[in-house]
């Protein structure tokens, strides 16, 4: 009877918060699908069902492969240097020195920043009439365009890297704090040098933090909007478009809504299955 | 006590039930936010103190922010909210919103003192569905100083035929940029541009705004109609895939392709055209009616603020395309004709003087030329949109077909496709999107 209570109990408690959930992300995530069968357009009355006809026309559609590909191919490259440079001041501070705590502290400052404002202050600050970064650099004697076809896509993700390292350092510096100080002790009696430490010992330890902030980074970086928006708009042409500026400009600049939730749906298969896979990883492993 | 009691009650019920016999209509009005909104406040507090008071109509304002602006309004129009009354409309979203606006005439509006392409501008299928009370334009832009040098001093003027002569094959004299054609225009770049003249003052000739963006492609809009071509020919089809396109994307590609613009100005637009400018880093551009304000502001534009000059975009047939801003009936409303007695205001000369004086722009040619001494900007403007304004569309696909030529013209600009495969890539994609 004690049991059964319990039991109840449980479901009561957690009833709000999945009844708040099914309104707020059930329901417009079915009406979404129902959306993306239909031909949808803002400022059209006339509504009707068209079937498979958006899906059909996004897999034949060169631009949504191109911001497919361009979402991945900056993912990946701005998630690996995120995660390297992360690591090295994450282990940086971990070695302890005299001022981490005012360093730490301007770190993350960057995170605090929305996006689109850090995508707005990086668009004038590198602008070569009154940006300060080719300021500084002309005074060294460089000259750079950064936001030119040559550079826009470095230059898109080295403002990803300014602005989400310090996610990542602080991600693994926390992990590297809990590492107990008894196994650093152990490894050193037993002759471990600070490369064999590294790797044998601490990078080990950590390594489902480090997991973590790689999966969490490279979703947030293949679904990159505010920032790329701000300084390119996607643009010259398709060179920059990411899979959700190309959902967002059918969407909302040109009121396409069903080609639109036909595109996210899709967007979803194609990250369901490596998500799951990661997921049921985590849980063998970890 | 009890007849005291209901003296009481009788007392207190009587201004609750008297109330709704005087109450006043609100009326919400969406609106943009900026010099706009500080305008209309000025004319709305006029309204309610005087008119609206008399007739028990009071109107408010509600100010969106202006991120994704037109998505939030179209949200609660089109879940047929009755919550706004007044519409806030542009040129390029009408067709999006008209299924959901009252056409004028139905509430009995027939405003005759606006300039009459302004009035085609918040036109569709035929329809009249807003007051315009903002009017943007396009301006040729440029330093008066470095003209007037390049029009007067000889040294300079050999060296202009000199590089027209190279760069374009054809040997051009310098002339006034009222009379400028394009060719007149890429001529000058060439000749401000420091890489071909070291002697210019100028590092680049021009600034053109290359980011892939709607508002950048009703720029090149001007240059494509200068040449006589549309978007769609006499018979009502769709037609980007001419020989008057090809000549217009070749420009600003041959421009950007021959360095006369900063090379990061695909990523640039109205602010950063601006700054080009503001900075003495570039001799004329094409830019929108609103830079005016400040680019002739001491403070905000130390450099060249008293350097600058407008004339019409250059020809060989100047055009500058025309969208307004405007107000419109919506059609869930319950306060239907009350909306219509504001607007109905607002068609009138003195309501649209106060809005100017406030700091609008009413496309009014009487109350611009009235407002000559403050704003010198105002006559020009007038006499712009009547010559040479044109609306390119006003259908529900006008966004959409703005940012398929974004797409498709920052490739050709930037050399990414050649010009007739992506004309024709565009030509395609906008014709399916207007089969769907």
């Amino acid at each position: 009877m004690f049991g059964e209570r319990c039991y109840l109990n449980k479901y009561m408690l957690i009833a709000p918060l999945t009844v708040y959930l099914l309104l707020t992300l059930g329901y417009p995530f079915i009406k979404a699908i129902d959306i993306s069968f239909k031909n949808l357009f803002w400022g059209s009355t006339h509504t009707e069902w068209v079937g498979l006809r958006n899906y059909i026309s996004l897999i034949n559609s060169k631009g949504f492969w191109l911001s497919m590909l361009f979402s991945l191919k900056f993912a990946s490259v701005s998630t690996a240097l995120e995660m390297l440079v992360g690591f090295i001041i994450a282990y940086f501070f971990f070695e302890n020195f005299r001022g981490n705590r005012i360093l730490l502290t301007f770190l993350v400052i960057p995170i605090m920043i929305a996006p689109v404002l850090f995508g707005l202050m990086s668009r004038l600050s590198l602008n070569s009439f009154v940006g300060s970064i080719p300021l500084y650099l002309q005074i060294l004697g460089i000259k750079i365009d950064f936001l030119s076809p040559q550079n826009i896509i470095p230059t898109l993700i080295l403002v990803d890297i300014l602005q989400w390292t310090p996610f990542v350092f602080a991600i693994i510096y926390a992990s590297l704090l809990t590492i107990p100080k008894d196994i650093m002790e152990a490894s050193i009696i037993d002759g471990a040098d600070r490369f064999q430490m590294l790797f044998r010992v601490i990078i080990p330890i950590i390594s489902p933090s480090i997991l973590s902030a790689l999966f969490l980074r490279f979703i947030e970086a293949f679904r990159t909007f505010d920032s790329i928006y701000a300084i390119s708009g996607g643009g010259p042409g398709d060179l920059t478009t990411t899979i959700s500026i190309f959902i967002y400009k059918h969407g909302f600049t040109m009121g396409m809504q069903s080609y639109a939730s036909a595109a996210g749906m899709l967007l979803l298969l194609f990250v369901l299955l490596p998500t799951i896979k990661l997921t049921k990883f985590f849980y063998v492993n970890y | 006590m009890l007849r005291k009691i209901i003296l009481i009650s009788i007392l207190t019920l009587i201004p609750i039930i008297a109330m709704p016999l005087h109450a006043t209509t609100v009326v919400n009005m969406i609106y943009w936010p900026g010099p706009e909104s500080e305008a209309m406040q000025k004319v709305l507090d006029f309204w309610n103190n005087t008119e609206g008071k008399k007739l028990g109509i009071k109107v408010n304002m509600i100010n969106f922010s202006r991120e994704e602006f037109w998505t939030k309004q179209e949200t609660i129009l089109s879940s047929k909210s009755p919550e706004i009354d007044i519409a806030f409309v542009a040129t390029y979203i009408l067709g999006r919103f008209a299924p959901y606006l009252v056409p004028l005439k139905d509430v009995k509006i027939t405003p005759r003192i606006f300039i009459k392409s302004t009035l085609e501008s918040l036109s569709y299928s035929g329809m009249l569905y807003g007051i315009p009370m903002d009017v943007s334009n396009h301006f040729l832009y440029y330093r008066k100083d470095l003209i007037s040098k390049l029009l007067t001093d000889s040294t300079w003027k050999t060296k202009y035929e000199e590089l027209s002569k190279k760069y374009l094959g054809i040997s051009l004299s310098p002339k006034s940029p009222d009379k400028w054609t394009w060719l007149d225009y890429k001529a000058t770049a060439i000749f401000f541009t420091k890489k071909y003249n070291e002697f210019s003052p100028t590092q680049y000739g021009t600034v053109l705004q290359m980011k892939n963006l709607i508002y950048n492609i009703m720029i090149w809009n001007d240059t494509l109609w200068a040449y006589g071509g549309t978007w769609f020919n006499k018979e009502g089809k769709f037609n980007i895939a001419t020989p008057e396109a090809v000549k217009a994307a070749n420009l600003y590609k041959e421009l950007y392709e021959l360095g006369t613009t900063p090379p990061e100005c695909i990523a640039y637009e109205y602010a950063e055209a601006n700054m080009t400018f503001q900075t003495g880093k570039a001799a004329f551009m094409v830019q929108w009616s609103a830079a005016y304000h400040e680019l002739i502001d001491k403070e905000k534009s130390p450099l060249i603020f008293d350097k600058v000059e407008i004339v019409p975009p250059p020809g060989p047939r100047h055009a500058t395309h025309v969208h307004t801003l405007g107000l419109a009936v919506s059609k869930y409303s319950q306060n239907k004709e009350a909306a219509a007695s504001f607007l109905k205001f607002l068609s009138t000369k003195e309501a649209m003087k106060m809005y100017a004086e406030a700091g609008g722009i009413p496309p009014v040619e009487s109350v611009l030329n009235e407002l000559a001494m403050t704003r010198p900007e105002f006559p020009k403007i007038a006499e712009t949109v009547r010559k040479y304004g044109y609306v390119e569309f006003t259908g529900a696909e006008t966004m959409a077909i703005l940012q398929i030529l974004a797409n498709n013209l920052t490739a050709i600009w930037t050399g990414q496709v050649k010009v007739e495969d992506g004309l024709k890539n565009a030509q395609k994609q906008v014709e399916d999107l207007l089969r769907k």
